[in-house]
């Protein structure tokens, strides 16, 4: 009766506007951490060896034969639908200057835990190790004297329990604080009260949603997997959340994560919440116009 | 305004041509190996050297040619490993539907604990 008790405790009170689908995209994001392990798992366990000599083999044969195609294809795009989500997230955080006052410790979890993810991501296209793992590889390594097996083990163990631990934090910092407000300007306090149950049930709602379309793009749309790498050579592009670094150098690798960084850390001290548009946000808006105008342009640079 | 910008900025990355264009190893355009140079190391250095030695660099210099032009012919072969699911994409499509609906009773589910 008390973990009865202990679970009708968290029904909390939430305003109602945390019931609009914008408000429930990082909740989204994190549902899909579900599938994100259920498949990396399977693949783990049915198909793929992180061996230097296997990688790669049983990657392709993974992506030839079986379900297991399909399987490597949800987790790939339920990969990119995650960080898609993030960045969608954050939007929001931002529109809403949702990062003012003490919802500073939020905001910069929620920061760690974009660089995390980013991260995770980008040692996930280096395990199947083809000539677009390998150079990912050998990019994130031009800093670094890390091996593979480094990268290997991060993807499957470290950055897993790393990602569920901060998002952890990050919950429970936002259960303290309460789901973020409306912009500033927007507050209305007339509007009926929802409850934190009700608003979980909308997102898991999304996030089966979310999932399901995963399923359904898999089964018309494999992420590609190249032949085995030739060492020495760079012929690819990167995936399209890292295809703006592909016009830049070497060394953009290394100031542009930290310029990031800096300037996602420096939102909350440059928001002014009584003006209708502030500082913070023309930087994070110009910032997503140079990514988006970056990515353009590599996706459409020919290879040099 | 805030609900327009996010609708823009959903929009953009979701329909946007960058997350079909930018997987690795696209088919636009031909494939071009970023080039290596191919340097060429000197000979002993010798005032007047001989004419085996002379062969020996020439010869040298060939080989060295020839191994990195057959790399960039094998990265240019590195060819994209095709998935054939014709077999399991019936199931696929069915798991995707099963789990869309699930989302849309959950969904439509009445919020009992709603005030």
């Amino acid at each position: 009766m008390k973990l009865l008790d202990a679970i009708k405790e968290q029904n909390y009170p939430v305003p109602a506007h945390s019931m609009r689908l914008s408000y429930m995209f990082g909740g989204i994001a994190a549902f899909l951490l579900v599938p994100l392990a259920v498949t990396g798992v399977l693949l783990a366990y049915y198909g793929y060896v992180p061996s230097a000599e296997q990688a790669h083999k049983t990657a392709a044969d993974a992506t030839v034969f079986g379900s297991l195609a399909g399987i490597r294809a949800v987790h790939s795009l339920t990969a990119e639908l995650f960080l898609a989500l993030i960045f969608l997230h954050a939007t929001r955080i931002v529109v809403t200057r949702s990062y003012h006052g003490e919802r500073k410790i939020i905001w910069y979890t929620g920061v760690v835990l974009l660089f995390v993810a980013a991260f995770f991501f980008l040692t996930g296209t280096t395990l199947k190790l083809d000539q677009a793992g390998y150079e990912t590889y050998a990019h994130l390594t031009l800093f670094t004297s890390v091996n593979q097996v480094w990268f290997r083990g991060a993807h499957v163990i470290l950055l897993p329990i790393l990602i569920v631990v901060i998002l952890g934090v990050h919950a429970l910092l936002i259960k303290e604080k309460k789901i973020s407000p409306l912009a500033p300007g927007r507050r209305s306090d007339d509007e009926p009260d929802s409850t934190f149950f009700h608003h979980m049930q909308h997102v898991v709602a999304y996030g089966f949603i979310a999932t399901s379309v995963a399923f359904l793009l898999a089964a018309f749309y494999t992420p590609p997997l190249l032949g085995a790498p030739v060492e020495g050579v760079e012929w690819t592009k990167p995936p399209w959340p890292f295809l703006f670094l592909y016009p830049l150098n070497s060394w953009a690798l290394i100031s542009i994560p930290l310029a990031a960084f800096a300037g996602l850390v420096a939102l909350p001290f440059l928001t002014k919440p009584e003006k209708r548009f502030d500082l913070s946000q023309a930087i994070y808006f110009v910032v997503v116009a140079l990514w988006f105008g970056l990515s353009l342009y590599g996706a459409f640079k020919h290879y040099a | 305004m805030a609900k327009k910008l996010i609708i823009l900025l959903a929009s953009v990355v979701l329909l946007s041509p960058v997350s079909v264009l930018a997987h690795a190893g696209h088919e636009h355009g031909e494939a071009k190996p970023k080039l290596k140079k191919v340097v060429v190391e000197s000979a002993e250095t010798s005032p007047a050297p001989s004419q085996a030695q002379a062969d020996l660099m020439r010869e040298n210099s060939q080989l060295r040619e020839d191994v990195e032009q057959e790399r960039l012919n094998a990265a240019k072969r590195v060819a994209e490993i095709v998935t054939d699911m014709s077999s399991t994409r019936s199931s696929y499509i069915i798991i995707g539907l099963l789990l869309g609906a699930i989302g849309l009773v959950i969904r439509y589910l009445p919020g009992k604990e709603e005030k």
